[in-house]
């Protein structure tokens, strides 16, 4: 091979890096469709799923039959979750199966939460504040240091001189040594915002698994072992504060289940759900006095599980919202781009590198883009002289290697 | 024992970047100038927004919304390459003083990888200077997590300097007119994935400067065709 095409060959590789990076965008920009996700909630008056979501004329909410129900009727059969607008038009039920509705638990119970792969994934800078869990004020505030947790123990800087404060640092890593605690720490979640009705401080799992809770107790450090259980590999914790009391967050495991992290000494409850993919799915979790809605999605259906306040299964639905209308759109695609390039991936927090192959559809395009090549080359040939090399190109790059081909000719 | 030849190489390296530094230092200069205004004018907004709102809002909303304090600095990276670029090319192409300098008995793509090298030399010192000097503002007001972080968002930005300085290079020698609209697209493609906001990962960030270092060898292809003067 001479130097030039070399040269060349560099050229055609950056040429369908850039396609292979922009081709499948406008594709999509064209044709992709919107679709909708549907709401699902349990009733408990039914005893059964209602489906709520776009139709014909507007949002329309269903049963699992395909009966139709008005919004009105919608609220009445799910009246936990709906009970400020029960209550608004005077129409709240005193129970229900015998459940007294009062107002302090339908509201304490009123609880969401939702974990997508993108928040699961995203990277943060890893410093945090330490807020006063125990101030006597009714608002929390925010200190002017924030923390870091390296193999030597925690630092605190403070952030108005940029220096480690010495002292409380020796404070805090000793009583965190005491507790048991190995550092560095491997993962470190809280919910850094004074947005909250009191401070839970963080989870902290040290560097032989163990999980820690680290607060900050009228200035002094208190750091509790949680005695988390073996064999919970913990991939992400979701802490959120809230007056329930019942739990203080979830903890989703590298192998897919989602436990709650219950006040109750700790333990970790195990969700009553399946099919759920950390990686691929969100998970959301819908709270009210009588149901907890535990809600996977994917792109193509949403699977609910129903449980009581005990985390017993009541009910389970898998519903399938995707109408096919894309498929078409995606069979063309896989047939015409053989792969795509990308950084960005709505799935993902983090700009990385997403290399997707179209599968078997492609080799039809493949195979004519190759003859496509074949046939340009041989007309070309006068000129340019002909190259099998070319044709290799178009064969295992496709419609990029084509137009790159066909807009760099050949050099001797 | 350095071998004669490479001896030479250096020799004639020497030569070359004195020749490009003659021809670019004004514009050079002018954009050590320009960066070290807005290295300046980021360095007093840092420390007013600290001022005015208390240094752990501004660490917060830098940590808790990954507010980039620097990022009036996005683009000039991409301006020093694109204006260094034009003052060490421009001439070349305007007074077709190329041909002479193809003519000599020196093989092409040399001469064009070494005033390529020789541009990158000096671009280089002038982003390492805005590296160093914002590391050392970023240093005085937070601690090291947020420097890296720093460091690690401007990185693209700063591998968009360097590729619209090597597109240039590489594309001014070409002498058809379609293939070079061809390569500027290319290029312009290649630098807009480089302004993506968000938190690359350590592969996306490697492969981005692999694809970045493979724009000065385009040259090898259009050194050719501008020798060979291939329509």
């Amino acid at each position: 091979m001479t130097i030039s095409k070399l040269g060349r060959i560099l050229v055609l590789v950056s040429i369908v890096f850039v396609l292979a990076n922009y081709l499948p965008d406008f594709y999509w920009l064209k044709f992709d469709k919107p679709v909708s996700k549907p709401l699902i909630g349990y009733s408990p008056v039914l005893s059964q799923f209602l489906i709520g979501g776009k139709s014909a004329d507007g949002f329309a909410w269903k049963d699992e039959a395909g009966r139709n129900y008005s919004r009105n009727e919608w609220e009445l059969y799910l009246p936990a979750s709906n009970y400020r607008q029960l209550l608004y038009e005077n129409i709240l039920p005193d129970s229900i199966n015998g459940e007294k509705m009062d107002l302090d638990s339908l509201r304490l119970h009123r609880i969401s939460l939702r974990v997508g792969p993108d928040v699961i994934s995203s990277r943060w800078i890893q410093l945090f504040p330490l807020m006063e869990s125990q101030s006597g004020r009714v608002r929390l505030t925010m200190l002017d240091d924030f923390f870091r947790i390296d193999e030597n123990g925690i630092t605190f800087i403070d952030s108005k001189t940029n220096e480690n404060d010495a002292a409380k640092s020796k404070i805090f890593t000793d009583a965190m040594l005491k507790a048991g605690f190995n550092f560095p720490s491997k993962l470190i979640a809280g919910n850094p915002s004074t947005m909250k009705p009191f401070d839970e401080g963080y989870f902290v799992i040290d560097s032989d698994n163990k999980l820690f809770q680290l607060k900050m107790v009228k200035g002094k450090p208190f750091v509790k072992y949680t005695k988390n259980p073996e064999g919970v590999n913990i991939k992400f914790i979701m802490m959120m504060e809230n007056n329930l009391r019942n739990f203080y967050g979830i903890a989703i495991s590298t192998d897919n289940k989602i436990y709650y992290i219950l006040y109750d000494d700790y333990k970790f409850l195990e969700m009553p759900i399946d099919k759920y993919d950390h990686t691929m799915n969100r998970f959301v979790y819908m709270g009210d006095y009588l149901v907890r809605n535990l809600i996977i999605e994917n792109d193509t259906a949403t699977a609910n599980y129903a449980t009581d306040r005990n985390n017993k299964l009541i009910k389970a639905i898998d519903y399938k919202f995707y109408d096919g209308s894309k498929d078409a759109a995606i069979s063309a695609f896989n047939l015409i781009f053989p792969f795509s390039l990308s950084f960005e991936e709505p799935k993902s927090g983090v700009f990385d590198i997403f290399f997707n192959h179209s599968g078997i559809q492609s080799v039809w395009g493949l195979i004519i883009s190759a003859v496509l090549a074949f046939i340009i080359l041989r007309k070309r040939k006068a000129a340019n002289g002909f190259n099998y090399f070319d044709v290799l190109i178009a064969a295992f790059t496709g419609i990029y290697g084509l137009i790159a081909i066909i807009l760099i000719k050949n050099v001797e | 024992m350095l071998s004669l030849e490479l001896q030479g190489n250096i020799k004639m390296f020497k030569a070359i970047l004195y020749k490009e530094w003659l021809k670019v230092r004004w514009a050079y200069i002018a954009m050590l100038l320009v960066s070290l205004l807005v290295l300046v004018y980021i360095w007093m907004t840092v420390s007013k927004q600290i001022e005015f709102n208390e240094a752990k809002t501004m660490w917060s909303v830098i940590i808790f919304r990954k507010y980039k304090f620097f990022s009036d600095l996005q683009y000039i990276p991409l301006v020093i390459g694109f204006i260094v670029g034009i003052a060490q090319y421009a001439p070349e192409a305007l007074q077709s003083r190329l041909k002479l300098t193809l003519h000599l008995p020196v093989k092409e793509n040399k001469i064009l990888i070494q005033m390529l090298f020789a541009g990158f030399v000096l671009i280089g010192l002038l982003f390492l200077f805005i590296e160093i000097f914002l590391t050392i503002i970023t240093g005085i007001y937070f601690p090291s997590e947020i420097v890296s972080d720093m460091l690690t968002t401007i990185y693209p930005w700063i591998l968009s300097g360097f590729a619209v300085y090597f597109a240039i290079g590489s594309i001014f020698v070409e002498p058809v007119w379609s293939r070079r609209i061809t390569l500027i697209i290319t290029s312009i493609a290649l630098i807009s994935i480089l302004f993506t906001t968000g938190d690359f990962t350590f592969s996306a960030l490697l492969l981005l400067t692999i694809v970045t270092f493979i724009i000065p060898f385009w040259t090898i292809l259009t050194g050719y065709n501008f020798k060979r003067g291939i329509k």
